[in-house]
């Protein structure tokens, strides 16, 4: 027996390291050409340090102050700047402590800012502006929203013109009683980008080599006072604020921003909560222009039909039919807007995923094998609302090569698209451990990687691409930029990983196509089925072999035919006359 | 001697029957169906009352449209034809052809006794198969046709097969004309009485497969309890 200790400690030592080596097993699934469900791996994944919450070192900074968890109770939007330097900074907004914190790009928490300064010399010539003000006063259940003279009057015991007025003492000399602060009510969405900075008349400032001067600046949707709040990105003061509309087509609805983006030249285009229209577009100094990219809602014959049919009373009684509304967007470098919906009525999944031209129209391109619309196969009928109906995209971010990836808040998964429509992979999902993602609210793009804010969770979850997925990337990357052969190169390394990735052949196959080799751009494309290609490849296979047998064959058949011709008048001539003579001797 | 006269008499025999099968085979399979195709009511005509048709090549014809259709499966080109061969199931491909056939041959038999039809059943059923000349020939070309063409040429291809479609159905409309000897209103009658026949039997073959599915659960839960309880 003593003989076979040693055997036994060896197997236990294998057994207890097979059980306790961290496996991966990160099984995900994406779809084939037909839809079906096939197996493959995540393509973004959470790894053991890309998980920070509250209680996460990450979340204190140098001087002690962190990121306490009565104050991170719901977060509801996250944005990723990309300063200068190169150095990424996260921005959070917590909308029930109205916080805005900020991060480095390794997710160190830096400081947070709970309200923001306005000083009278940043609004001179500006007081209807200020009227239009709102700030917060009281917090938790007592919180209301009042206007900036309220603020004025209440809390300091001044006037507007006093407060004004306070413009011409320089701002080292006041005291702390005549700084003023704003303060967000239910801020809800956070936006940083640079603008070209203009001057009192509205004409763009230059430096001295005739270059724009631009303006760093955040953007605030301070939801429950109505307006959005511009601050400076390096004091976090107040530079303008963009009041609720009060033109004619904005009249009887409740300006509440949630998400927006701008443009390069500084136009806002914001989602509002509760505005079916579609997304608003504000001009440069916070003027509202006009409505952008609605989704029309389209109602069923059968809709039609019994509407016509029944009463005023009965359909007052019926749920009212509205335009869906917009969940969240972002911008990509060719000032293309991507935004996400629900289902537009109950019926049409196909349009939840947008990219929107400066004029509005929908321009996303939809080559692959299905429409972007997240996950193909789902639940139509049944009791629970949240298991049934398509996917419920909450959150869009694009990268610098047309890669965007939509977040589904259904499922807690992120569906990544390449700019044809391809699905490329599908990844996380909802759960109960940390590094599910049970409830996305904000995702950003940080390189290769994907930044997640989990409203579920109360935590920041970083999705790293797994192997396949950063040889995908890299192959999107080159056909993005149009170096083909690089680009297969690399589809290959992807079709040598997982064979099933149809779209792979795809990629191989167009860069066959680039060199002439049609027969076997041909089998590729109908291996990735794709038909569209696959006829392109057939058709200059096919004039190839035209061209290549067209001449001899038709030259033969010519020779041929007047051989025939010929052969046929001369044996006409010679036995005719053979029968005209003998018809003669005969007679 | 008389060896080799034998066997040259059997080889004569031989070549003989062979001739004979093509001749049959041009005569019946070939000549007489395009001369219904071109000529449709003289050519039913001859059907009924020369009873010049077989049921041999009735079968055969149906026989070939089912190989055909298999074949469009596997054989049409990847423009026209995205179906993985995997998913080919043969018998589900057969019984496209076979089930609507016997189903139409049944249905009209039944609703034209009431309209005082002259066809007799296998007469219909006949009909029918000679009227698949055309989509035969259609679908074979399109096999053919479909692999050489581009993804914008693929409105041809199904124009042809559309054009087989409505050949094979401008047949059997003059078929049915003629074998039960209607005028054109009431064989438009017995084509809408066809239908609702064709509805009942089906609604009937389902409610029975679901009666018979009932029946095999009640027998089995029965032999179940059985063999639990005292096996």
């Amino acid at each position: 027996m003593r003989k076979y200790y040693k055997i036994l400690i060896a197997l236990q030592i294998l057994f207890l390291g097979l059980v306790f080596v961290p496996v991966n097993a990160a099984v995900g699934y994406n779809y084939s050409h037909d839809g079906r469900i096939i197996h493959s791996t995540v393509g973004l994944s959470v790894t053991n340090d890309g998980i920070y919450t509250v209680i996460s070192e990450h979340w204190t900074n140098d001087k002690g102050d962190r990121v306490r968890s009565e104050q991170f109770t719901n977060p509801m939007d996250l944005y990723l700047y990309n300063e200068d330097d190169g150095e990424d900074v996260i921005y959070i907004v917590d909308a029930s402590s109205n916080i805005l914190y900020v991060f480095d790009g390794n997710m160190y928490f830096q400081h947070k800012v709970d309200k923001f300064e306005i000083r009278p010399e940043d609004f001179i010539d500006k007081e209807d502006i200020l009227l239009k003000t709102r700030t917060r006063s009281g917090s938790g259940s007592d919180a209301q929203s009042i206007t900036f003279d309220e603020y004025l009057e209440n809390d300091k015991g001044l006037e507007l013109f006093q407060f004004m007025n306070l413009a011409e003492t320089p701002y080292d000399e006041r005291t702390e009683d005549e700084k003023f602060y704003l303060e967000c009510f239910e801020l809800s969405g956070v936006y940083r980008s640079v603008r070209p900075a203009r001057d009192e008349n509205g004409t763009p400032i230059q430096n001295h080599l005739g270059q724009p001067v631009m303006e760093d600046l955040i953007y605030l949707s301070d939801k429950k006072n109505n307006q959005i709040i511009i601050i400076n990105a390096e004091d976090y003061r107040v530079k303008q604020i963009v009041p609720s509309p009060e033109t004619v087509n904005f009249s009887g609805k409740v300006f509440m921003p949630i998400k927006l983006v701008t443009d390069r030249i500084g136009r806002m285009y914001i989602i509002s909560e509760g505005v079916f229209e579609g997304i608003m577009m504000f001009s440069y100094d916070g003027e509202f222009t006009s409505y952008m990219g609605v989704n029309y809602l389209s109602l069923t014959f059968w809709q039609i039909f019994w509407r016509r049919f029944s009463t005023d009373e009965q359909i007052a009684l019926q749920q009212t039919q509205v335009n869906t509304t917009f969940t969240s967007l972002a911008i990509d470098n060719e000032q293309f807007i991507y935004t996400t919906s629900r289902a537009i009525g109950e019926n049409d999944d196909t349009r939840m995923i947008k990219r929107l031209n400066p004029h509005g129209d929908d321009v996303l391109t939809r080559n692959g094998y299905h429409d972007p619309k997240g996950d193909l196969i789902y639940i139509l009928t049944g009791g629970d609302q949240n298991l049934r109906g398509p996917s419920r995209f909450s959150a869009v971010t694009v990268n610098d090569y047309g890669v965007y990836t939509v977040a589904d808040a259904k499922s807690g998964r992120l569906f990544t698209y390449d700019t044809e429509g391809y699905l490329l992979y599908i990844s996380g999902g909802s759960g109960n451990e940390f590094r599910d993602l049970n409830d996305p609210v904000a995702i950003c793009y940080q390189g290769e990687n994907i930044i997640a804010l989990d409203r579920g969770n109360k935590s920041v979850l970083r999705f790293v691409p797994t192997d396949i997925a950063v040889v995908i990337n890299k192959a999107v990357k080159y056909h993005f930029e149009g170096n083909l052969s690089a680009s297969s190169e690399e589809w290959k390394n992807v079709v040598s990983k997982n064979p099933n990735y149809e779209y792979a052949y795809v990629g191989i196959g167009k860069s066959l196509l680039n060199e002439k080799r049609y027969r076997e751009a041909m089998s590729y494309f109908k291996i990735g089925h794709n038909v569209k290609y696959y006829s392109n490849a057939y058709k200059l296979y096919r004039d190839e072999i035209v061209a290549k047998y067209f001449t001899p064959i038709f030259t033969v058949g010519i020779i041929l035919l007047i051989a025939g011709l010929a052969y046929n008048t001369y044996h006409n001539i010679r036995y005719k006359r053979e029968e005209e003579d003998t018809g003669e001797g005969d007679e | 001697m008389n060896e080799t006269i034998t066997i040259n008499k059997q080889k004569n025999k031989f070549w003989q029957k062979t001739y004979n099968f093509f001749r049959f085979v041009y005569e019946e399979g070939i000549k007489f169906p395009a001369y219904i195709l071109i000529h449709p009511l003289k050519g039913f005509d001859i059907f009924k009352r020369e009873k010049k048709a077989k049921i041999s090549v009735a079968l055969a014809f149906m026989f070939i449209l089912c190989i055909v259709q298999i074949l469009e499966v596997q054989f049409s080109g990847f423009i026209v034809n995205q179906r993985d061969v995997n998913d080919l199931n043969t018998t589900l491909e057969i019984s496209y052809i076979v089930v609507p056939i016997l189903l139409f041959t049944v249905s009209n038999w039944s609703a034209t006794s009431f309209l005082d039809g002259k066809g007799k059943m296998n007469e219909i059923f006949m009909m029918l198969c000679y009227s698949l000349y055309p989509l035969i020939f259609a679908k074979v070309f399109g096999i053919v046709f479909s692999n050489v063409i581009i993804q914008s040429e693929a409105g041809l291809y199904g124009l042809i097969l559309g054009f087989g479609a409505f050949l094979t159905g401008y047949l059997i409309f003059f078929g049915l004309i003629s074998i039960h000897e209607y005028g054109l209103l009431r064989c438009l009658g017995s084509i809408i009485l066809t239908v609702l026949a064709i509805l009942i039997v089906s609604f009937t073959a389902i409610l029975a497969y679901d009666l018979f599915q009932k029946i095999y659960g009640f027998v089995y839960t029965i032999y179940r309890e059985i063999t639990i309880r005292y096996l």
